[in-house]
């Protein structure tokens, strides 16, 4: 049987619940995976009503009364969301509260085993703000939520080019080079190396950059590699991951025949994975027990509800994640 | 009249793959393709293009006057004479003296009129330093030998991109410690001169990359764009350069953002260079800005493992001379500057 991947529609004020909707419905993804819906079954009629899609709403109390028929989106509701007052393109505290309330009972359905993936649609930073919760993002939410410590929670990046993880992320750079540590990078590669495999490749193998300028050229511009990383490369091998490096991270991305890379800090790998634009870039929370992924695009608020929204980036990671597809 | 000035290619270390990418040079010459000399040692080039299989006529000349007249029928070379015999891979001191006449050679040539530009093939510091070398790199040197008082700056420049580091080979953990709002200036100054002077842009734009991912977010992921890289922004703009920034580095680099500026001023090298080489891994080019005469080099090594095979890539040296020629003409075209 094909996986059940969880959809969250991120912001129900952006283009993220037409984008479900229109992926819900998709050929491509209703081959590869039963797709399921966690959200509001009154939000999801009042989107079908206004795009005038094919679809009715079925809402379910568990993943077990899915039906996953055509022409039907399964729901599985979390809080009530107050629908009174509630227009495409604005902001509202209770849109930023329901886009975690949402990814919280995703994350439940992951934990029971009842869901095998989940995929959020893009989120709107400003509604979970002016809705009074602190969030910096996915990977530390779903550490919270799954009670994994936060050190061992990491971003990949993905697109059609290369997937690209991060040892550290959004902390200065002089923190991010307190924090990198051997452990640290175990911990990503390990992480790297699951989250390969659950996209659906056997033997992935992985290529690791330096720290410093040309990976520190033998200890001339730092002692990072010779320290920190080389080690942390050999206990990975040790450990059956197939890891090679450290490479200068400016020579690193052209090489032919790896399936990730991971980087020590942000614009490493923030910077190659947005030269083409960051548009069908996912980016996968990697390192917990929970198999996560958002679109990196934002939601859009130009052109939401106007039934024009671009589907595809959330397609390509549900069928990356459904292991159908190499690619993302 | 300036236009017919030619350019000259230095030998590098001869144990490197500079003999040969020059050669394949001009094996691929069109009618593009400015006319070019090396300083080089003729019998040495000789027994590289034997082993590698190229049929390339070396031809000595001795006055750099020559150099369009016999570049059709080919490779032109000033001769400068190694002491010992040359074995790819494989660097000898002795021959250190013969790499820094050429060098010495093309910056005589440069300071007095003779060529448009040099392009200088890549060297080994430490074989330098083991035959008495005294600077801290074939920049400095240069810098040194043409009297410079500033440091000069380096960029690297595609067809696609132009990008400065601001702090270059230095550990990042020292970079960060080295960057600072004067360094930041310095590195703005000279750019902007130099995207007038020697690429022609009227009114070039530079865009400023942060240090810390996404630019800080006011504070909270650094402090260092506050204290260090906004007043530098700021004090450019002051000065009529239309500098912009602290931008963050992730959003700069793809193909919208690189139409709105001439050139990115980044804080450390991998934010430079992985951009550049993960664009362009070819085609990227040295310039050396801030010097009195044009000086590129190709953006690669002496690549020892490889060097007597045939195998190396003549793309960055071509890239290198054709820029050169380019800068050479714009700045032989431009008012003089102080």
């Amino acid at each position: 049987m094909p996986p059940v991947i969880a959809i969250t529609p991120g912001d129900p004020a952006g283009i993220g619940p037409e984008i479900a909707l229109k992926a819900m419905i998709d050929p491509r993804v209703r081959g590869a995976l039963r797709p399921i819906l966690v959200a509001d079954a009154a939000l999801a009629r009042w989107w079908i009503a206004h795009l005038a899609l094919p679809l009715e709403v079925r809402p379910c109390p568990s993943v077990a009364a899915a039906a996953f028929a055509p022409g039907t989106v399964d729901v599985i509701e979390a809080a009530p969301f107050p629908l009174a007052g509630f227009a495409p393109a604005t902001l509202r505290a209770e849109n930023g509260r329901a886009i975690l309330d949402w990814a919280g009972r995703a994350v439940e359905l992951a934990q029971a085993g009842a869901i095998a993936a989940i995929v959020a649609a893009p989120q709107t930073q400003k509604a979970i703000e002016i809705a009074g919760i602190a969030f910096d993002g996915y990977p530390g939410f779903i550490a919270l939520r799954t009670g994994t410590a936060p050190e061992d929670v990491f971003l990949m990046l993905a697109n059609e080019e290369r997937r690209i993880a991060h040892v550290t992320l959004h902390v200065g750079l002089r923190r991010a080079l307190a924090l990198i540590d051997r452990p640290r990078i175990l911990r990503c590669l390990a992480a790297t190396d699951d989250a390969l495999r659950r996209l659906g490749i056997a033997r992935p193998r992985i290529a690791v950059s330096g720290v410093n300028p040309h990976a520190g050229e033998g200890g001339l511009f730092g002692r990072e590699e010779i320290e920190t990383v080389v080690p942390a490369i050999a206990a990975a091998k040790a450990a059956g991951i197939g890891a090679d490096g450290p490479f200068g991270a400016d020579i690193m991305f052209l090489k032919p025949g790896y399936d990730g890379f991971v980087v020590m800090i942000h614009d490493q790998g923030h910077i190659p994975a947005k030269l083409t634009g960051f548009d069908r870039t996912a980016a996968f929370t990697i390192g917990t027990p929970v198999f996560f992924a958002s679109v990196a695009h934002g939601s859009a608020y130009d052109i939401a509800g106007r039934g024009i929204a671009d589907p595809s980036a959330l397609i390509a990671t549900l069928l990356a994640m459904s292991g159908v597809s190499g690619v993302v | 009249m300036t236009a017919t000035r030619p350019l000259v290619v230095t030998m590098g270390d001869p144990a490197g793959i500079g003999g040969e990418i020059a050669l394949m040079a001009w094996t691929r010459r069109d009618g593009a393709t400015p006319p070019f000399a090396m300083l080089d040692d003729p019998a040495r080039l000789e027994a590289i293009a034997r082993r590698i299989g190229l049929a390339v006529p070396v031809a000595p000349i001795t006055e750099v006057s020559d150099v369009a007249r016999v570049f059709p029928r080919g490779l032109p070379v000033l001769p400068v004479s190694l002491a010992a015999a040359v074995e790819p891979g494989r660097p000898d001191p002795r021959n250190a003296p013969a790499v820094i006449e050429a060098i010495d050679r093309a910056i005589d040539l440069a300071r007095t009129g003779k060529i448009a530009a040099m392009v200088t093939n890549p060297i080994n510091k430490a074989v330098l330093y083991a035959a008495g070398f005294r600077h801290p790199g074939h920049t400095e040197y240069l810098a040194d030998r043409a009297g410079l008082r500033t440091a000069p700056v380096m960029m690297l420049a595609s067809p696609a991109l132009r990008v400065v580091p601001v702090t270059i080979h230095l550990a990042l953990r020292e970079a960060v410690g080295a960057l600072t709002t004067a360094s930041i200036i310095h590195c703005g100054r000279v750019t902007a001169a130099a995207l007038m002077r020697d690429f022609a842009i009227p009114l070039p734009v530079i865009a400023v990359a942060g240090l810390n991912p996404h630019a800080g977010e006011d504070g909270h992921l650094g402090r260092e764009e506050i204290e260090i890289v906004a007043p530098a922004v700021a004090q450019l703009r002051a000065e009529g350069i239309a500098a912009h920034g602290p931008a963050p580095a992730d959003t700069l680099f793809h193909a919208r953002a690189r139409a709105g500026y001439d050139a990115v001023l980044c804080m450390y090298h991998d934010q430079a260079l992985i951009p550049l080489k993960t664009i362009d891994f070819d085609s990227g080019v040295n310039v050396t800005l801030g010097l009195p005469f044009v000086r590129t080099s190709p953006d690669h090594g002496t690549a020892y493992d490889i060097a007597g095979t045939g195998r190396a890539n003549p793309a960055s040296l071509i890239a290198a001379i054709a820029l050169a020629s380019t800068l050479g003409a714009h700045r032989l075209a431009a008012p003089a500057l102080a």
